[in-house]
């Protein structure tokens, strides 16, 4: 059970400075939020390397119980166990300031559940001039870079170039789909 | 000499030569004989019985043929392109030694397919990629393993890009969420808009 581990973090957990550790908070979130790697370094002058690796995965379950699951600051701070009220406090805090960026990874992540996602696009207009067949073309070519994460986490570039017909065609189509998105999100709201 | 239906560039030795092999036929038939290139260009098959018969008065051999058929080609596609209109072209004929009533009718039969040839190679013309059809459809995702009460709608995209002419259309598929898929539309809207503003 999760308190059995948090429990057993708590004395770890009390040896940084309520400074430190809303820092170290901070840090776990954003790297939580912006997916990346978290360096050691930052909590070295307080744990050693092990117990660092607990600080983290402590407070990225926290993180997920508050976001995730609802957990309430009561809760979150009778599972913390023996831990100083006032550092359970701390901890409670610095999620919820990250708490809407932390619920919107939470959905990217959801999305991203056994299908490929959309990571990044990018688009750049031009004008052809003219081309072998043609001597004065002057057709705008719209070029769209899709850049999809697979499943596995392998990224694919896909190209895409539209004319007006097509972008045209495109952009009808997904306006259905963005109708019934903003239906969706209404109705929720 | 220059000529604009080159390009404002000299007229191709071997052109100039098989000109005096397209003098050979009558005038009614170098412009039934441009009708058949002209389907050719527009990407239909040649009728090459048709063309021996159009031929086989001037008595030609399939040497002869096939020089008529090439530099007529040649004639007719390099003057759409360079959007030359048929009067022009008439005079420029002349100019390389096509006698008054073959350089007509052949200007009558350029001049009948040139909106279809010219639309025909702007189609034609060289694209990376296209889109060929579209699909999507909406998800209303309710929990995860991650977030017990998600509530927000995802958005799924499949499309259907073709990389060349030939090659079978290559589907992409891949989901996303609901803000990224409003960014990704109002972005694409915004490339509309500049598009429409470039063609005014």
């Amino acid at each position: 059970m999760a308190t059995d581990k948090w429990e057993a973090a708590a004395t770890v957990l009390s040896k940084a400075s309520a400074t430190d550790l809303e820092t170290v908070c901070h840090l776990v979130a954003d790297s939580l939020c912006a997916d990346s790697v978290l360096s050691p370094d930052k909590g070295l002058s307080i744990w050693s390397l092990e117990d660092w690796w607990t600080v983290r995965t402590v407070l990225t379950e926290v993180m997920r119980m508050v976001v995730g699951r609802g957990w309430s600051k009561e809760k979150v701070i009778k599972e913390l166990g023996s831990l100083n009220d006032s550092l359970k406090e701390i901890i409670y805090d610095s999620v919820l300031v990250h708490q809407q960026l932390l619920r919107h990874k939470f959905i990217e992540d959801a999305t991203a559940v056994s299908h490929a996602v959309l990571a990044d696009f990018d688009w750049k207009l031009k004008l052809a001039m003219a081309s072998d067949k043609l001597a004065s073309l002057q057709e705008p070519l719209l070029q769209v870079d899709l850049d999809v994460r697979e499943v596995s986490g392998e990224h694919k570039s896909v190209f895409l170039e539209l004319d007006q017909s097509e972008l045209t065609k495109l952009i009808t189509s997904l306006e259905m789909c963005s109708k019934s998105v903003q239906q969706l999100t209404t109705n929720a709201t | 000499m220059r000529f604009r239906f080159c390009g404002d560039l000299d007229c191709p030795d071997w052109v100039l030569a098989e000109i005096n092999i397209l003098s050979k036929i009558t005038s009614v038939k170098i412009k039934l004989l441009a009708v058949q290139v002209l389907k050719d260009l527009l990407g239909e098959d040649l009728d090459y019985e048709k063309v021996q018969k159009l031929t086989s008065d001037a008595k030609f051999e399939t040497g002869d043929i096939k020089a008529s058929i090439a530099a007529l080609t040649f004639i007719l596609s390099s003057a759409a392109k360079y959007d030359v209109d048929a009067e022009t072209l008439s005079n420029e004929l002349q100019q390389l030694g096509l006698p008054r009533e073959h350089s007509t009718s052949v200007c009558r039969s350029y001049s009948d397919g040139l909106g279809h040839l010219q639309e025909h190679f702007r189609r034609t013309s060289l694209r990376v990629s296209g889109l060929d059809s579209v699909q999507w459809r909406v998800d209303y995702v309710l929990s995860s393993s991650e977030l017990q009460n998600v509530n927000e709608p995802s958005v799924q995209i499949k499309l259907d890009i073709k990389q060349s002419d030939s090659a079978e259309p290559e589907p992409v598929a891949f989901t996303l969420t609901a803000d990224k898929f409003r960014v990704l539309l109002h972005e694409l809207k915004q490339a509309q808009s500049a598009m429409e503003n470039l063609q005014k």
